[in-house]
């Protein structure tokens, strides 16, 4: 690490503070042209002289889901242990400056939360620290905010082609040493309509494409990779329940799937608060009903005796994989094709939902 | 990994400019800033005046009235000139009185300097901006008003959500809030004791004047993502010092992601932590299902600050949903219907055994009848909100 000045520089003047003044290289002479040093903080010089000097801790958060929660959290222990939080142009947070036990109370506090945070003990770690604020010197990104635009999404989602935006998925577990399929998941494709960040968002460009799913069961144009002799479930999207739905496929032969399961309708989480209007809806017209979206603070739901339906559908992650579910022989695993989610999945009779065959 | 920093490098400075002008203005509308905009319509002057050497003849005319003050100039793709500053920014009335000196009667369809006022009139900037980057061909319609006619009950969209959005910016909520307070009445004890008061906005009245002819009914995500920024607006309102100066205990029903919003944090930074435990928010079932991880992300933080928390607004025939921990929250309310008198023996049971053992951790709402009361007192709640508790609380 270069070493920091005592006294913080003097600010320079600018006139147009949206675009920071450069010294011009040709009013410099040869020979002396430098690398530009990054401007610095009086804040973040006294912060990194402490982590030089001292015994100083310290913590780096990426929480890309929660920035500005994981911030403010970060801010609080910085303001009572004279420390400073640090934002990178690379992202993440930076915890500087703080002693060894506020560092560690933040790390237990932080994993309590879900988010990957590392300790920072210096002098021991000031290469990672030293790495970051080199990365930090390079032009700083403007994040790209070329997203598609939502004006006209609907009619972008109704003229896609029909074949597109949708994928056909295997469900499947192992069973007695050898995969074993169960059932085919005709369902939205992720990201196949693009929209701007925000779950809202992205939710209702899931309706969209949901929603024409089910105009294509009401047309019985069924996927053409669909094997007749497995029970299909559908992608719904999350909307009231309509007053009809259209008949699903004819029915498969009775097979060994869970509990006799057959077509079914996979409804987002969502929609449970009016789940016994959708299963008589769909009890109706020739469907049983599954679920998507269940998340381990919600396993107690994934259970027939909590939610009418057959199946529920959780993305894997290693919090899954420590979670009691009530019911893991009607638990779905999504994105979990890792060894240890097959490890999981198969030791605990758990299905897996796969784009692969 | 690489696509964002070479779509930056891709972006010449000016539209790197109006990507943070418009950063700037969705910033300031959503956090209620207040700030006075000068936009210099340098495109319109007359091809004759409009030569580089004009150009920079201009740019120097400004320049000694922007470099003191903490004003900010945005150059735009189109060769206009944006300047920001925080109110009262006199000077820029002297730049207007320059350009309008040097440019008068230069400039095509309109002043050449125009101003606008921040956060109310964001939705124009925006439209500048928009026009700027080329993309005025996915106009947004500023107001509702302005948009072309649709069939009553017509289903809302991407574009109708933006365009309330941008008309949010401009409306003045306080007349679609609605309070009411939450209290204490035992059966054979005194009157109505105050345990805190709710904000709520009128939903429905909101989503009438904001979407008129329009319907949210079918498309929840649309009506989520306009919850969230009525969230936004109403939390920059709550970290205002004269709210806080008034602080009471009070509840304030949220989306669980508007606890990761910037505006949420202002109030969490400002609130002492002493009166913390007095703010009880608010979450509903549908939205916890709905967005089952920020609910996660919502209770833990609130836990950690101290906050009250509340299972809001929950239909009774729900409860067998419940974990026995009512998902770790500390308030249960339950809304009352008719429908609850209705239920059968087997009915009642189930309820009541879904009920949390611990009454006093139940809130019964909707109480707009007596008859509401007395449901209540016989299940041993003790805790209502309603017209009925209005009517009590009101003076004769």
């Amino acid at each position: 690490m270069q070493p920091i000045p005592q006294q913080p520089p003097p600010p320079q003047a600018t006139i147009w503070a949206t675009r920071p003044v450069a010294p011009s290289a040709q009013a410099m002479p040869a020979g002396e042209q430098t690398a530009p040093v990054p401007r610095r903080s009086a804040a973040l010089n006294a912060a990194l002289r402490r982590c030089q000097s001292d015994g100083s801790a310290g913590l780096v958060v990426a929480a890309a889901e929660w920035p500005q929660m994981a911030a403010s959290l970060l801010e609080d222990v910085a303001n009572t242990t004279g420390a400073l939080v640090w934002r990178p142009s690379q992202g993440g947070f930076w915890l500087l400056g703080t002693n060894a036990g506020a560092a560690r109370d933040t790390l237990a506090l932080f994993e309590s939360m879900g988010w990957p945070a590392r300790l920072l003990l210096f002098p021991a770690d000031l290469a990672v620290l030293d790495a970051a604020l080199e990365e930090d010197a390079a032009p700083p990104a403007i994040p790209a905010t070329a997203t598609p635009g939502l004006i006209g999404i609907e009619d972008r989602a109704g003229g896609m082609h029909a074949a597109s935006g949708h994928t056909l998925a295997t469900i499947w577990r192992w069973q007695a040493g050898s995969p074993k399929l169960l059932a085919q998941r005709w369902m939205v494709e992720p990201g196949a309509l693009p929209t701007p960040m925000g779950r809202d968002w992205a939710g209702h460009a899931h309706g969209l494409l949901a929603s024409r799913l089910l105009h294509q069961a009401a047309r019985r144009a069924w996927p053409a990779a669909r094997k007749h002799r497995l029970p299909l479930l559908l992608d719904m999207p999350w909307m009231p329940p309509p007053k009809s739905l259209p008949s699903p496929p004819p029915a498969p032969p009775q097979r060994a799937v869970p509990d006799g399961c057959g077509h079914a309708l996979v409804l987002p989480l969502a929609a449970a608060t009016e789940a016994g209007a959708w299963a008589a809806l769909a009890a109706a017209h020739g469907w049983q009903l599954a679920w998507a979206g269940l998340t381990p603070a919600l396993a107690h739901l994934a259970t027939p005796q909590r939610l009418p339906g057959r199946l529920f559908f959780a993305d894997y992650s290693p919090l899954v994989a420590t979670t009691v579910w009530p019911a893991p022989e009607c638990l779905v695993l999504q994105g979990g094709e890792g060894r240890a989610a097959l490890d999981f999945a198969s030791q605990h009779g758990i299905s897996l939902c796969s784009k692969v065959c | 990994m690489d696509a964002a920093p070479s779509l930056n490098r891709m972006l010449g400075p000016p539209q790197r400019e109006a990507l943070a002008l418009a950063a700037l203005a969705r910033e300031s509308a959503a956090a209620g800033v207040e700030q006075r905009v000068m936009h210099l319509r340098l495109s319109a002057i007359s091809s004759s005046h409009n030569r580089l050497h004009h150009q920079r003849l201009l740019r120097e005319a400004l320049l000694p009235l922007l470099r003191p003050t903490r004003a900010r100039l945005f150059d735009l793709p189109t060769g206009d000139l944006v300047a920001v500053s925080p109110p009262p920014g006199e000077h820029l009335d002297l730049v207007r009185a320059v350009m309008q000196k040097l440019l008068d009667g230069e400039s095509e369809g309109g002043p050449i300097a125009q101003e606008l006022r921040l956060p109310q009139q964001s939705a124009a900037l925006l439209a500048v901006v928009e026009s700027a980057l080329g993309l005025a061909a996915e106009h947004v319609p500023v107001t509702p008003m302005q948009a072309e006619p649709v069939p009553a009950g017509a289903q809302a969209q991407a574009a109708d959500i933006l365009a309330a959005e941008a008309a949010l910016a401009q409306a003045d909520l306080s007349v679609h809030h609605r309070w009411q307070t939450i209290c204490l009445l035992v059966d054979g004890g005194p009157g109505p004791q105050p345990l805190w008061r709710e904000q709520r906005l009128a939903e429905a009245d909101l989503e009438a004047v904001l979407l008129p002819r329009q319907s949210l009914h079918a498309t929840p995500w649309l009506r989520r993502r306009l919850r969230a920024r009525l969230d936004k607006r109403a939390l920059a309102e709550w970290a205002r010092p004269q709210e806080l100066r008034s602080f009471s205990p009070s509840g304030l029903p949220l989306l669980p992601a508007s606890l990761g919003e910037e505006e949420f944090l202002r109030l969490d930074a400002a609130l002492p932590s002493a009166m913390r435990p007095q703010l009880t928010l608010g979450f509903s079932l549908p939205d916890i299902l709905a967005d089952p991880g920020a609910f996660a992300m919502a209770r833990r933080f609130a836990g950690l600050r101290g906050y009250g928390t509340a299972l809001d607004d929950l239909d009774a025939r729900l409860l067998p949903m419940l974990t026995p921990d009512n998902f770790g929250l500390d308030k249960l309310k339950l809304r009352f219907s008719a429908a609850l008198l209705a239920l059968d023996g087997p009915g009642r049971a189930a309820l009541e055994a879904a009920l949390p053992a611990e009454r006093e951790r139940v809130v019964l709402t909707g109480a707009d009848e007596p008859i509401a009361i007395g449901w209540g007192w016989e299940r041993g709640i003790s805790r209502f909100q309603g017209r009925v508790i209005e009517q009590l609380l009101s003076p004769p």
